[in-house]
């Protein structure tokens, strides 16, 4: 496998220097046209809007598209190197009215159009659906996601994007609590979160149904299993990009919703009509009040999350100012008196400038965030760590030699905070601060009208580590020349400057440490940076006008992962030792779209092994290297969601199952007396609990089925009303959580749990 | 309709049929036996060996009898004993310890047994040193800042003798545990320290003036040849088990020191 990745990893450094080499620079005007589209409804951008120009063939005598486009999250769309001439603009969207306008480019111009869209007859599920289908272009290890993809997911208050995650293959968490997702093998800390270009460490919730992203409050998200470009540098295994709503421009809306595990209010309205608006949406969890009294057993969690937005856009700049904050508190198993809490906080903003005086748009994202993370025993002294940061991105675009360039230049001043016990030998409390500096730059670069190659090349750098190389491409084959088919195949470097420690063994607990990583060059020694390679293949057909079909198989190999070191004995541990790790595996998803019936179905096969140095690892193993699957080596998962529309009702259902994950056994109780120097008649000895090998068996199988009916009442053109009734988990199923080796407890999943509520909104 | 009807009846019974998998989890590894914690010692009477059921969970119930044979075996002769209880409390768990009053003779190798009613049975080993190591010190009439040699006399594996440095203060005994190391000539293993060092390793001041009397001590353990062979980490040291179990034996040297000089 390490020829494999070498070969690709040649490969794509090849790839990148032919690209990035002096090209002959094909026959291109050089007049530039910008489109921005705005919904005339709320006066927001609409993001994969189409955007045609048609000239007029002479020798042919008839209009044909000379360039084509959909719109980006900021509704934009940029033309570059267009041919002199008069064009017939055409802009169209489902769901609004096609607009239409002449539009003469004069030689070397740059033009900024604004093109208003009104409300067409079509209704909102007719826009997503086809505007995914002209928007998603498959690429490998992409899933775009949209609020009404959110919405299909069965959960209590209304849908979430961590519980539609859940669905995706190769999406494995931990259990229904922690707020952990590890996504193609790679762990919760290798994963980028973006929420409008602001990183934010961990917005899921500590009931992993629900997450910071909401369905009312999410306009987008591209979820990159792997493989992604340079844009993204930082993380060695996946991105979840999300892009919030902006308040509507037009007019005010408000709701509330109130059920057994949510209270939420919104607000959102315009400051200055088509100018500026703002965006407020809070939830409170209730879960620790209402669950007791329906499932007999105590709810100790509890969270709440608000996001504010202030949206500003002119002709020709638009800015987000963004604020998310996040709190979890509450304990994963019931049996153990530990108290974990969580909390994110997110500052920033983001503009984006298409000025005709910038000759290309220009990108600029500022912000600040924080992490606190703690754990509490009881009976203990707690553990707390954090991560705080401020960041300064910047992204613009260069044409060179008849190509255009993107690049950008990011940088990050961090701190890394932990206050640990005395149990804790190896990791002392520390503060720790560096200031870390990337860039990357990528093309896009069109072969034929068959194959597309995007290559990137990025690096970090700080002053413990010597900047790194990474190369990434992205190829797509189309044999329809249109977006019906599409083979795409995706392969890069990725390296990752800090770490997250959670002590894994031991699910009882998501407590995690972050410090600076590894790479520090000492004097006679220099350990490597965590990175990844990645390759990814996949197949993408969208059959008929209602069914996607998505295939794809992957592997990744994890370099210098830092993993909890072994040790027989059952103690809190977050020392770690290094080891790499290779996942490979495939995964099918099959979409169906025609109202009122909607359904997904996907299959995942993974498998993922770790391999150390036993001596590092402090296991007991007599082999010098162990090799060993983690506890999210899930090997089978199976999704399976439907959505019906009758009568004014919908009724939503999803299946889940997964194979069982790897455990460690218990090897026994032990009251161990430190011999020769004490004796077992005089001296007590030492209680403690042992470990067998690590991970060396499968808890059960995991399935589920939840379920949903919701229906909505319009009680005047500005007030209406929706009801929802469902149950998680139908059929009761004991799905095992862990095993808990200090309490003796298995510890089961959410039992049966039906939920209600209702949600009030004023337009 | 019927063919919407079909496909939720086939939906159901798809999921009833995952719904009727096995869900049960065994959390322990069938391989833990017991524990042990005990060894073998030269010039002891008696020995005490602890055994501990490692399914039994640590608590009053579970610890008050265990379901143990122990039998120890002298391989060079065949002679054998089965080990009798001794149950001793601490707290509100009962740990059991085994005597034996077996002779316990250098250069030979025991073997300990512990059956389960079910036949199940833990087995280990231990062999006792093959001599009793001489102890040379160097040199001798040293004060407190007199570097000290104490060479064990044949022993050449460093890692099968394990010594403390004991001086008598306020009418107690101390003992600072001092590395030992391995002699580039004669091979054999030694130990090298300066007393007052030795006495800046422990918690509190003490001067060399402040010391009861003029003599230092040497406790050393001899470990047999196999005391340390089959495992990586100090808590599984029975195959099959756990805990720690071996021969040995201890001995204690004195020597001479002037302590009446005092020093800036």
């Amino acid at each position: 496998m390490n020829y494999f990745f070498s070969i690709f990893y040649i490969l794509s450094v090849c790839v990148l220097c032919i690209v990035v080499m002096p090209v002959r620079a094909e026959a291109q005007g050089d007049a530039s046209l910008r489109v921005l589209v705005i919904s005339e409804d709320d006066g927001n951008p609409i993001p994969g809007a189409n955007v045609l120009l048609f000239s007029y063939d002479e020798k042919q005598q008839k209009e044909e598209i000379a360039y084509a486009g959909a719109t980006n999250n900021d509704g934009l769309q940029e033309f570059n190197s267009v041919v002199s001439g008069e064009y017939r603009l055409v802009v169209r969207f489902i769901g609004y009215k096609t607009h239409q306008e002449r539009v003469n480019l004069e030689k070397g111009e740059l033009k900024v159009l604004k093109v208003t869209l009104s409300l067409g007859v079509e209704t909102l599920d007719n826009i997503y659906i086809e505007a995914e289908r002209d928007v998603t272009v498959g690429e490998v290890g992409l899933r775009k996601i949209s609020a009404i993809d959110i919405g299909k997911i069965p959960t209590p208050g209304a849908g979430d994007l961590v519980s539609y995650l859940q669905t995706l293959p190769g999406v494995i968490t931990s259990g229904d609590r922690g707020g952990q997702l590890f996504i193609r093998g790679g762990t919760p800390f290798q994963n980028m979160i973006l929420v409008d270009n602001l990183p934010v460490i961990k917005p899921f919730h500590i009931s992993n149904m629900f997450s910071a992203f909401p369905q009312e409050a999410v306009q987008s998200v591209d979820m990159y299993a792997g493989g992604f470009g340079a844009k993204y540098l930082g993380r060695t295994s996946a991105v979840i990009d999300v892009t919030l709503r902006p308040g509507n421009m037009k007019r005010y809306v408000s709701s509330a919703s109130l059920g057994t595990h949510l209270l939420s209010l919104h607000l959102e309205g315009p400051v200055e009509t088509d100018k500026k608006s703002f965006f407020i949406f809070g939830r409170k969890s209730l879960m620790e009040q209402t669950i007791p009294p329906i499932t007999g057993n105590d709810a100790e969690i509890g969270f709440y999350d608000i996001i504010a937005r202030y949206s500003f856009r002119s002709n020709n700049v638009s800015c987000n100012i963004t604020g998310l904050r996040t709190y979890d508190r509450g304990q994963i198993s019931r049996y153990r008196d530990i108290d974990l809490t969580w909390s994110n906080t997110v500052m920033g903003g983001r503009c984006l400038a298409y000025h005709e005086i910038f000759k290309e748009p220009v990108e600029f994202t500022i912000g600040y965030t924080d992490f606190r993370n703690s754990e509490n025993p009881l009976d203990g002294m707690g553990l707390s760590a954090g991560i705080s940061q401020i960041y300064f991105n910047f992204d613009h675009r260069f044409e060179m030699l008849g190509k255009i360039f993107n690049y950008g230049i990011g940088t990050r001043f961090v701190k890394y905070t932990a206050e640990l016990n005395e149990r804790f030998t190896q990791i002392q409390s520390f503060l720790e601060r560096q200031g870390i500096v990337d860039a990357y730059v990528s093309t896009e670069w069109e072969l034929n009208e068959h194959f597309v190659i995007q290559s990137s090349l990025g690096s970090q750098m700080s002053l413990a580590n010597i900047p790194t190389l990474e190369p990434r491409l992205r190829i797509s084959y189309r044999p329809d020349v249109n977006d019906d088919q599409e083979i795409s195949l995706a392969a890069g470097r990725y390296y990752q400057i800090e770490t997250g420690i959670t002590d894994q063994r031991d699910a009882g607990t998501v407590f995690t440490v972050i410090r600076s990583g590894y790479g520090k060059i000492t004097s006679n020694y220099k350990k490597p940076l965590q990175n990844a390679l990645h390759l990814l293949l996949g197949y993408n057909n969208n059959i008929g006008n209602h069914w996607d079909l998505n295939i794809g198989v992957y592997a990744k190999k994890y370099i210098s992962i830092p993993v909890s070191k072994w040790s027989p004995v059952a103690t809190v541990n977050i020392e770690t030792a290094l080891a790499n790790g290779l996942a490979y595996g495939f995964d099918a998803l099959i979409e169906y779209n025609k109202n009122p019936f909607q359904f997904f179905m996907t299959y995942g096969w993974s498998k993922v092994r770790y391999k150390a140095d036993s001596g590092n690892l402090g296991a007991w193993i007599k082999a010098p290297v162990f090799e060993f699957s983690p506890a999210h080596d899930r090997r089978h998962k199976f999704n399976v969601v439907a959505n019906y529309q009758f009568s004014g009702f919908k009724a939503s259902v999803s299946w889940g199952y997964g194979s069982g994950k790897p455990f460690t056994q218990i090897f026994g109780f032990d009251l161990s007396v430190n011999i020769p120097t004490r004796y077992p008649t005089t001296d007590p000895g030492t209680a403690r609990t042992l470990y067998s090998r690590p991970y060396g068996e499968r808890l059960p199988d995991y399935h589920r089925l939840d379920i949903s009916l919701e229906k909505s009442f319009q009680i005047n053109p500005q007030w209406s009303i929706k009801a929802e009734v469902g149950a998680i988990n139908v059929y009761n199923r004991s799905n095992i959580f862990y095993f808990d080796a200090n309490t003796l407890q298995r510890i089961n999943q959410t039992p049966l749990m039906p939920f209600i509520s209702i949600k009030t909104q004023f337009n | 309709m019927a063919s919407k009807n079909s496909l939720i009846v086939t939906f159901i019974i798809f999921i009833g049929m995952f719904a009727s998998c096995d869900n049960s989890l065994d959390a322990f590894d069938e391989r833990g036996l017991y524990s042990v914690h005990g060894y073998l010692g030269i010039f002891k009477e008696s020995n005490y060996i602890r055994i501990k059921e490692l399914r039994s969970p640590l608590v009053p119930d579970s610890t008050r009898a265990i379901d143990a044979t122990v039998t120890l075996q002298n391989l060079r002769t065949g002679e054998s004993e089965i080990l009798q209880d001794s149950v001793v409390q601490f707290d509100d768990i009962y740990t059991h310890n085994f005597r034996t009053t077996l002779d316990i003779v250098l250069e030979t190798t025991y073997r300990l047994m512990v059956e389960r009613s079910d036949g199940h049975t833990l087995k280990a080993t231990a062999t006792m040193p093959p001599f009793i190591a001489q102890t040379k010190i160097m040199p001798t009439g040293g004060n407190c800042l007199t570097y000290i040699k104490v060479t064990f006399i044949p022993v050449k594996d460093r890692k099968l003798i394990r010594s403390f440095v004991g001086f008598s203060y306020k009418k107690r005994m101390y003992w600072v545990s001092w590395p030992e190391a391995r002699d580039a000539d004669t091979k054999f293993t030694y130990l090298y320290f300066r007393p007052q060092t030795v006495l800046e390793r422990t918690p509190f001041s003490i001067a060399c003036g402040d010391l009861d009397t003029d003599s230092l001590y040497i406790k050393y353990y001899h470990y047999g040849p196999d005391y340390f062979d089959d495992t990586v980490d100090d808590t599984l040291r029975v195959p099959g088990g756990a805990g720690e179990f071996g021969g040995l034996y201890q001995k204690i040297v004195s020597f001479h020191i002037d302590t009446s000089h005092i020093f800036d």
